[in-house]
């Protein structure tokens, strides 16, 4: 495997809306493994407790040729599944606190892995290729309380093959959200067909709903074809997910929090095996 | 002894889904100078916070050799692919979402 070199894009780009869509043009050429995005926001003067940085991104896109998303997916959704991809979260620096900055990263991977010579994106098979950012602070918290307003910032790294080892791909893996709703209770069964443009990996199915157990809102998944003549996956969602999670190697959410008695936090963590709240000194002098 | 500081202790009251309470106090300890102990509920203070356990909301389904990609669904076994999820209760965001090989 060639050196893989780290292009940095945009580094720390203040944005001055606190709502808006960010268009970044990628280089017209480059074969590029992955993308990394930081987000960074400042605290306002109140704490803004009981928040998930992550909400601020509705969406995050990579747009091919003005009309073809090979990227779609949300904010809280992209966390969940690097945190799967990668078996780890990625690295975060997440508080609480006042009028200090947090940040949050995500990747896009468009191969196995950095640096896979047979799946990324090759730029220069496209006239343009856009990243696209959807954000509003406000799905954090109230702007100019919680968090200050045009604080948000936007780094973005390019895991690219060295210019003269530029691989052949023969595609690139990308990430689509192809049908959203919201459940209504039930038993109801919600069926909906797969895409079927092109060849398929993987599927990601997220059903999120703060304090509610895992497996309540969507009890069984049958994945299968021929009006399931033929079934791929038939089961429980707790049962799915404990062979999801089977290989996740950090399963840890860190944080600093501002604390209060009889205050809940609502996480992208389920099924919650062991939660360790430590106090610090009233300074909260190394967080 | 004047200490001079102020001590947090936090803990886990209970756990609902993704969601866990805590409780949190202040202890200030007695000195040398007369300070009596004292505790009061906390507000705002500052703590750590670590979480194990699944990611919450999240299953995936691998339809291939997640290194070979042997077995990936093609397009032709795709047509008349389908899903078929079963609501139980009201409320989740739900997303479905393609993890899908783009050709050149």
């Amino acid at each position: 495997m060639p050196r893989m070199e780290i292009v940095q894009l945009m580094n720390r780009e203040a944005q001055t809306s606190d709502t808006a869509v960010l268009r970044k043009d990628l280089p017209i050429s480059g074969c590029v493994s992955a993308i990394d995005i930081g987000i960074r926001i400042t605290n306002a003067a109140t704490a803004p407790t009981d928040k998930e940085i992550s909400d601020i991104l509705n969406h995050v896109g990579l747009v091919c040729n003005g009309t073809d998303y090979r990227v779609w997916v949300k904010g809280p959704d992209l966390l969940r599944i690097n945190w799967k991809q990668l078996k780890r979260p990625m690295n975060n620096a997440l508080t609480e606190k006042a009028s200090t900055a947090q940040e949050q990263w995500y990747r896009l991977q468009f191969g196995r892995y950095i640096g896979d010579t047979q799946l990324g994106l090759d730029l220069s098979k496209f006239n343009n290729v856009q990243l696209q950012l959807d954000y509003a602070l406000s799905n954090f918290g109230t702007v100019g309380t919680h968090v200050t307003t045009a604080t948000f910032t936007v780094t973005v790294l390019l895991h690219q093959f060295p210019i003269n080892q530029r691989p052949a791909f023969r595609g690139m893996i990308g990430l689509r959200e192809f049908w959203t709703y919201t459940t209504v209770g039930g038993p109801v069964d919600k069926v909906q067909s797969l895409p079927s443009q092109n060849t398929l990996k993987g599927l990601f199915v997220m059903a999120r709903e703060d304090t509610i157990a895992e497996g309540t809102d969507i009890t069984d998944i049958k994945i299968g074809k021929d009006l399931f003549a033929t079934v791929w996956y038939d089961g429980k969602w707790y049962n799915f997910q404990q062979a999801c999670n089977e290989d996740i190697l950090d399963p840890s959410l860190r944080m600093t929090l501002a604390l209060s008695d009889a205050s809940t936090r609502s996480l992208p963590v389920a099924n919650i095996r062991k939660v360790i709240v430590a106090g610090m000194d009233s300074t909260g002098a190394y967080s | 002894m004047a200490y001079g500081k102020v001590f947090t202790l936090a803990s886990c009251n209970s756990i609902t889904g993704n969601t866990v309470t805590l409780a949190a106090m202040t202890v200030t300890p007695a000195d040398a100078a007369g300070t009596a102990w004292a505790n009061a509920a906390a507000s705002l203070v500052a703590a750590d916070l670590q979480v194990s356990g699944d990611i919450h909301g999240l299953l995936y389904f691998p339809f291939g050799d997640p290194d070979t990609l042997d077995g990936v669904l093609q397009p032709a076994d795709l047509k008349s692919a389908e899903i078929k999820l079963t609501d139980g209760g009201a409320g989740a965001a739900v997303a479905l979402i393609a993890e899908e090989i783009f050709g050149y």
